[in-house]
């Protein structure tokens, strides 16, 4: 594939995230509350992802009155790749271990 | 009750976040809305708050990534290329990224604060006031008198008394220096900067007279306070004779009775070696005083009245020779002793080699009295005594005569040669410097649109910009490589423990060059100063050639 991306476990833990239902946008505080990886390291970690060409973006359509849009995220097909693929070689590493394994 | 969206943890945490967003940097504002828009969807306060605080930290590192991204380009270059019409020509721009420039700068900056290169400048900006005071000057003694005073310092005190400006600052000063010090009371004498007659204050003279009674030059001093105005006085009115000055200033019997004292002095005391003293003292321990006020403390240290002392040994000898007329040949030769010793005592206690030549001169003029008398008298032991010490006199005034002589004519030539190397490169490192901030402020505030009729300027001002920061910095290098005799003869000058000594350096070892260098080049009709000016020629010849040709090669 190319590029290894450096993956630390909260990279880990979003692409796990995103995969969990890989076609479905996704927001960034539901991604944030479903790892636990706070805003300041979940958005530079989004925006390498989206960098790499792994990551969709979209801002939602309908926008309820008085809110701004928010923005949605999810993995491209490329993207699954190689985060099954970083994952999977981490697991193997024994440097990461999925949230269901962590529960 | 405040609902919790409307409370104060909500209310500080999207204010951040809407401030942040407005400095956000454009290619990624996108991000910031993405973050900013989420803080909705959060009820927590506590959580909404670290939200918040993500965002910031969010906002300085791309700030930082966009000053760094920003860093890497060439002065001129906007992150994001406007979208230009097709009829524009694309900008020219510097080669030198601006981090390479503010590298430059940097490095020079730090080469300007170094000790060496503060002196440096601190003596050319003296050189270039002739070495008259300025506005730093005094801002620097009010400085460190306000410090002396705090610090109840009596000799830092004492030394800004003496190099102060206006009589009323000054005399407060000097009698807080000497209410913290008496043993300073000689300041007294030691002030009237010169060519100004600035008497020394009734009061002060009047102590000093009383604390140092056996001194003769307090008391030329106060002979000085009646002769001078008497003295100028005749002068409004025409050119005086030697008698109408004699006359005028014998007129008055204080005036007499302190010369008298002066002569009869068993000391002569000038405190010109205490005054160097205690400003090589405040010199070392503020090493950035300027030289100004070091030369100025110097030249306004008194020297004996010539007047007084010329005009009182006349009339000694006058009264010799009547009284040698009248038979009264003891009378006659104490007289002239009487004078011949003031001269002595004046030669061998005096601190300057002005001093001592005033001494010489005097004890000439009575010792050529003297020989006289003994020859009419028929007295050949002693008149060949007296022909003996003459020769011995003039021997002492040749050897002096040297030292008021610059230093051999090889030195002084190269000392020049160093003074106009120094002028040239400050000059050059001012151009330099102003061309550089012109350069760069004119590319960071440029208009987006070329038009050709100004390629030719835009060029010159990229050139400019790539060229001289480094250019400055060379010359900033070199203004120091240049400036080491200098800098050499005001370290000699620091150590010295005599005022003859500290004379000598600094009117006749060159430092006098810096400032005639460029005073020379008002007047371009002399030998050095038409050198001079053709040095100036060919460096400015060799700059347009190198701009010309500079230019000439882009456009091909």
């Amino acid at each position: 594939m190319g590029i290894r991306l450096r993956s630390s476990r909260q990279t880990l833990d979003i692409l796990e995230a995103l995969l969990a239902r890989p076609s479905h946008w996704h927001h960034g505080y539901a991604i944030s509350r479903q790892t636990s990886v706070p805003s300041g390291t979940l958005y530079p970690i989004l925006m390498r992802l989206d960098k790499l060409g792994w990551l969709e973006t979209r801002w939602e359509d309908s926008v309820p009155q008085g809110r701004p849009p928010r923005h949605l995220y999810r993995l491209t097909g490329n993207g699954r790749e190689w985060a099954r693929e970083e994952l999977h070689f981490a697991q193997e590493r024994e440097f990461w271990k999925p949230a269901a394994s962590q529960a | 009750m405040i609902a919790p969206k409307q409370s104060l943890p909500f209310r500080f945490a999207h204010f951040s976040l809407q401030l942040a967003l407005r400095l956000w940097p454009e290619e990624t504002r996108h991000w910031g809305h993405a973050l900013a828009a989420e803080l909705d969807e959060i009820e927590k306060p506590f959580e909404a708050l670290q939200w918040a605080l993500g965002g910031l930290l969010l906002f300085s590192r791309a700030s930082a990534s966009h000053f760094l991204a920003w860093l890497k380009l060439p002065a001129g270059s906007p992150l994001s290329a406007p979208s230009l019409p097709a009829s524009t020509i694309a900008p020219i721009l510097p080669k030198r990224s601006r981090l390479f420039t503010a590298a430059i700068l940097l490095a020079t900056a730090l080469v300007l604060i170094l000790p060496q290169s503060r002196e440096a400048i601190s003596t050319l900006r003296a050189s270039w006031n002739g070495y008259r005071g300025d506005s730093n000057d005094l801002r620097a003694l009010q400085n460190l008198a306000a410090r002396a005073e705090k610090e109840k310092d009596a000799r830092t005190l004492a030394f800004v008394a003496l190099v102060t400006p206006g009589p009323g600052r000054s005399a407060r000063l000097a009698e807080q220096a000497v209410a913290l010090d008496p043993s300073l009371i000689w300041i007294y004498a030691s002030r009237g900067p010169r060519p100004e007659y600035n008497p020394p204050p009734k009061s002060g003279l009047e102590r000093l007279l009383a604390v140092d009674p056996d001194n003769a030059f307090p008391e030329i001093l106060a002979a000085q306070v009646i002769s001078e105005p008497s003295y100028q006085t005749l002068l409004a009115h025409n050119t005086p004779t030697q008698q109408d000055t004699e006359a005028a200033l014998a007129a008055s019997p204080e005036w007499v009775t302190h010369m008298d004292r002066a002569f009869r002095a068993a000391r002569y005391n000038s405190y010109f070696n205490r005054r160097w003293q205690l400003t090589q003292e405040v010199w070392n321990r503020n090493p950035n005083l300027s030289v100004t006020l070091i030369f100025n403390s110097l030249w306004a240290h008194p020297l004996p009245d010539y007047l007084s002392v010329r005009t009182y040994e006349n009339s000694l000898v006058q009264k010799a020779q009547q009284a040698a007329s009248a038979g009264h040949l003891e009378q006659a030769e104490t007289l002239l002793r009487e004078v011949d010793s003031f001269g002595r005592r004046v030669t061998e206690q005096g601190e300057l080699d002005l001093e001592k030549f005033l001494g010489l001169d005097v004890s000439r003029r009575a010792t050529i009295a003297l020989r006289d008398f003994y020859q009419r008298l028929g007295g050949t032991g002693k008149g060949q005594e007296a022909a003996k010490r003459l020769r011995l006199i003039d021997d002492q005034r040749d050897v002096l005569m040297h030292s008021f002589r610059p230093m051999d004519e090889l030195r002084l030539h190269a000392l020049e040669r160093n003074a106009l190397q120094v002028q040239l490169t400050a000059i050059l490192a001012l151009l330099l410097a102003v061309m550089a901030a012109v350069c760069l402020v004119a590319l960071e505030w440029r208009s987006r649109k070329s038009a050709a009729r100004k390629l030719w300027l835009r060029r010159v001002v990229c050139l400019a910009a790539d060229w001289a920061p480094a250019g400055l910095l060379l010359a900033c290098v070199g203004l120091l490589w240049f400036f080491r005799p200098y800098a050499e003869i005001l370290r000699s000058t620091r150590e010295v423990t005599t005022v003859s000594a500290a004379w000598h350096f600094m009117h006749f070892e060159g430092l006098f060059a810096l400032s005639s260098t460029l005073g020379g080049l008002e007047q371009p009709f002399t030998p050095l100063h038409f050198w001079q000016a053709f040095t100036c020629a060919l460096v400015a010849l060799a700059l347009f050639i190198l701009v010309r040709g500079l230019l000439r090669l882009k456009r091909a």
